[in-house]
């Protein structure tokens, strides 16, 4: 690629080095042709040309095709499409001195592009952030060191006005402070029995960090994360939305968003997109008892009130409280047409039974259960063993981090 | 992807319009925000003049001439050297080289790939080879065994518009794997040329001897031809269900048989309904619609039929609601819509994610995925059965035609008025702006009443009077 940007004289000739992107674009090209891109290739030529609006119709061309049939049928070329796109366009951003919009380009092609074109992106990001703040720093320097979440202690009898019946009435999830690692297999791994692991955390720079508004904004302001909004993933009303860090902090922090439809940025692979909040936490090592693979760590950030129906996953999980409190209810993996799963494969982990609201008539069956419990403080971890059923509330701000691991012996198939 | 056997157009001085935009032609012709007129080439000028349009696919556009040659233009590449679904002359509306002397009757584009039929009932296409049958089988057969048969896939995985990152991930460990054998490739064999991926010469389509087509419609990836005598043959991709064979078979080489009739009931259900004539009453048996097939239509993997008493049937990928039936899920065999079941369906028009289909008596029905406004109700809400537009600019209004590209929709009212409504960000509403629109939308042209609209993956193209 010539990289001949047409930035306007003034602006200084900004240009983001691609060098996987050069070396890969024209056997990509063919690749895309191959499934019938032809009129993508042709707009990616343009925006190497120096066509912007090109390199936008590339994008918009590539987006279509990621969505032009079921997720698990698009063809994985097509991702890299994506990726490419959004790299153009993100050159012509960042040569006119638009920082943000190229970080914004670039986060779409971390959050929904392929692997191929991925290094590139992050570095690109790494280049644009750091020009970005040579720009803003005449700007800023007072900073109030805000807390995201004052340490207050729950008061109990207005939180059991808010949590499901019955919560901290039947047994209460065990706390462990320091778990060595052949207790946590020994009496927990190996017996199927969450735990809750305190005292495990204080290295984490995340703990002292994220509850920082000014770092948080700092760090990661500029950048893109896909947002749900509603009661919860079950609701009619529920979806999807791309905003900024920094816009979606202003929304859970400042509660414009009325208190029936909180924004939630949930099950997000953050980490993987912005590599300084990766810095800041550390795998616990109980994730390698078992000796399988880490299959994801998501991030679960949100306000007070923020609601993960019951459901079970397929994976053992460390639920790692950095910021706030959670309430978190566990039915044991045993149960199943006691807690009355949807019928419809999508949502076959999902239990029908609203704990918030059971409707008796309709599910007699999950009225008594026997069910474990525990309000997750700061600094705490909480080990989910595979399938068993969880409810998860959040009582304060709240941002936690998940690890999901495999055993050994699926860790192949998957 | 509009596949309504072009309605005659009586003879006369017309016009063609288009707005929106052909990616990959010419910078300086995109996008296209008012319609403006397109010229007919000189080459055929002399004597001819338009007949029909015909929308056209991701860069490409198509209308048919008087004397019924196929005009194309859209994308060229650096050398010139052309798109090969639009021809080798780029930008300039040209006669599309056709190996077949016959006129052509009517035209359809896909994302990728065109098909024609001639006045003699023959069908031709061209253009993304996937979509193109393998030319061992053409012939006899309407029960080939030689494609691949794929292992049904599980249920879909998007929730919504969104990612699910570690599919993602998966997915692009392997296309490097997929890309470094094609660069291993590259290098003993040069340069792929477009003729690897892209059948630049029209093959004849052939369904079975003495089978007539009338007309074919085409989607993202996959064809359907109608013959004379009512019966329906699709083939290319059908992973979710969009070829009705009752399977997700991921590739289908050679045009095969769907039960559009067949599958709604019995036979002993159909040959009580040949008895009882069209007077169904509200039993099960009511639910066979017809027939025939009269009217067919390709979305981007889904597909829809109308019979001769006017049900409207349809089948393929359901996520967005665009197969109608009240839920999600792909529609692997033909089946009828239900909740129109008492309305007469006359044309229907389907776009990527989403299905529009007009009654007897002009008025239009929307269902399916509306991210960008496509349905016209006024909400991004997607629609999962036929919801009945009945906004204040179609009152009154009796709608005739009605077209659909990849995420917009247009209909032609009977007193000659277009309303467009969806993705307008190139210009493809012809409003003159690129405001997306949620509700069906006038667009206005002066001095010229117009004869028919066909929308292209992101254009829109219309046939109008000269004015006088």
């Amino acid at each position: 690629m010539s990289g001949s940007t047409t930035a306007p004289s003034g602006v200084s000739n900004l240009r983001l080095p691609t060098p996987t992107l050069d070396a890969e674009s024209q056997s990509l090209l063919q690749s895309i042709s191959a499934q019938g891109g032809y009129a993508y290739a042709r707009m990616a030529a343009l925006a190497v040309a120096g066509d912007q609006s090109a390199a936008e119709a590339a994008r918009d061309m590539a987006w279509e095709q990621l969505h032009s049939g079921p997720w698990h049928s698009v063809l994985p070329v097509w991702r890299d499409a994506y990726s490419m796109a959004c790299l153009h366009v993100a050159k012509f951003h960042f040569a006119a001195g638009e920082f943000v919009e190229a970080l914004g380009a670039l986060d779409m092609g971390l959050i929904m592009g392929g692997m191929l074109l991925r290094k590139d992106l992050h570095d690109s990001v790494v280049f644009v952030s750091s020009e970005s703040r040579k720009k803003s720093l005449e700007g800023s320097g007072d900073s109030n060191g805000e807390k995201l979440v004052p340490e207050v202690p729950v008061d109990l009898n207005e939180v059991l006005k808010i949590l499901p019946c019955r919560s901290l009435t039947c047994r209460r999830v065990e706390k462990r402070s320091s778990l060595s690692m052949e207790g946590f297999l020994r009496d927990y791994f190996q017996r199927d029995t969450p735990v809750v692991i305190t005292n495990c955390m204080a290295h984490w720079p995340a703990r002292t960090k994220w509850n920082n508004l000014d770092y948080l904004n700092a760090v990661a302001g500029n950048r893109t994360v896909p947002v749900e909004v509603g009661k919860n993933y079950l609701c009619t009303d529920w979806k999807q939305e791309l905003v900024t860090f920094s816009k979606f902090l202003e929304r859970i922090r400042t509660k414009k968003t009325s208190s029936a439809e909180p924004t939630y940025l949930a099950q997000h692979p953050l980490f993987d997109q912005i590599n300084e909040l990766r810095d800041d936490i550390c795998i616990p090592d109980y994730c390698f008892v078992g000796g399988g693979e880490l299959q994801s760590l998501n991030a679960w950030f949100g306000p007070a009130g923020t609601v993960t129906p019951l459901h079970h996953d397929p994976h053992h999980n460390i639920l790692a409280q950095v910021v706030g409190k959670k309430y978190v209810r566990l039915y044991p993996s045993s149960l199943q047409d006691e807690l009355y799963p949807y019928s419809e494969t999508m949502l076959c982990n999902s239990s029908q039974v609203d704990l918030d609201n059971i409707d008796k008539t309709e599910f007699p069956k999950a009225m008594e259960l026997e069910f474990m419990d525990c309000i997750l403080e700061e600094g705490e971890m909480l080990y989910i063993p595979p399938k068993w059923w969880h409810y998860v509330r959040s009582l304060t701000m709240s941002f936690s981090v998940s690890f999901w691991w495999s055993n050994e012996t699926d860790s192949s198939s998957s | 992807m509009n596949g309504n056997n072009g309605g005659q157009v009586p003879i006369g001085e017309c016009l063609v319009y288009m707005s929106g935009y052909l990616p990959g032609a010419a910078p300086e012709k995109s996008p296209i925000l008012s319609p403006v007129s397109v010229r007919l080439p000189a080459a055929v000028h002399d004597g001819d003049s338009w007949k029909d349009v015909c929308g056209g696919g991701c860069g490409f556009a198509m209308a048919i001439s008087e004397n019924g040659k196929l005009i194309t233009w859209g994308s060229s590449d650096d050398e010139g050297q052309s798109y090969v679904a639009s021809g080798k002359h780029g930008g300039t509306p040209e006669p599309f080289h056709l190996p077949t002397e016959a006129p052509v009757v009517q035209a359809s584009a896909g994302w990728a790939h065109c098909a024609i039929v001639t006045e003699g009932g023959e069908a031709f296409t061209w253009g993304w080879k996937e979509c193109i049958p393998a030319k061992d089988f053409g012939g006899k057969q309407q029960k080939g065994s030689t494609e691949q048969v794929s292992t049904p896939s599980q249920g879909s995985n998007t929730t919504s518009g969104m990612t699910l990152q570690n599919e993602n991930r998966k997915g692009g460990e392997e296309s490097l794997k997929r890309r470094r054998v094609s660069t291993a490739k590259d290098e003993t064999e040069g340069l792929i040329s477009g003729e690897d991926f892209f059948a630049t010469t029209p093959s004849l389509v052939s369904v079975g001897l003495g089978v007539r087509i009338t007309s074919v419609a085409t989607g993202g990836r996959h064809t359907l031809a109608l013959s004379d005598i009512g019966q329906v043959w699709g083939w290319g991709y059908g992973g979710e269900g969009q070829l009705g064979l009752g399977s997700r078979i991921k590739m289908v080489s050679s045009p095969h048989l769907i039960p559009c009739i067949e599958s709604l009931g019995s036979r002993k259900e159909r040959s009580f309904i040949l008895h009882q004539g069209a007077a169904t009453t509200s039993t099960q048996v009511s639910r066979v619609p017809g027939q025939y097939i009269k009217a067919i239509s390709c979305g981007g993997r889904h597909s829809a039929a109308i019979t001769d008493t006017g049900g409207l049937i349809t089948f393929g990928w359901g996520l967005y609601g665009q197969c109608g039936h009240g839920n999600t899920n792909d529609q692997l065999r033909p089946m009828a819509v239900s909740s129109v079941q008492n309305v007469r369906i006359e044309s229907v028009a389907a776009g990527l994610w989403h299905t529009i289909c007009i009654s007897s008596d002009g008025k239009v029905f929307a269902f399916g995925g509306n991210q960008f406004g496509q349905l016209g109700t006024g909400t991004d809400h997607a629609e999962t059965i036929p919801r009945l537009l009945d906004g204040q600019n179609l009152e009154g209004k009796h709608a005739k035609e009605v077209s659909c590209g990849a995420r917009h929709s247009a209909v032609l009212a009977e007193d000659g008025q277009l309303l467009c409504w969806g993705w307008n960000k190139y210009g493809q509403l012809g409003l003159g702006d690129t405001i997306d629109r949620n509700i069906p939308t006038q667009v206005q042209l002066d001095g010229c009443r117009l004869r028919k609209v066909a929308c292209g993956w992101w254009h829109t193209l219309l046939l109008a009077d000269s004015p006088t």
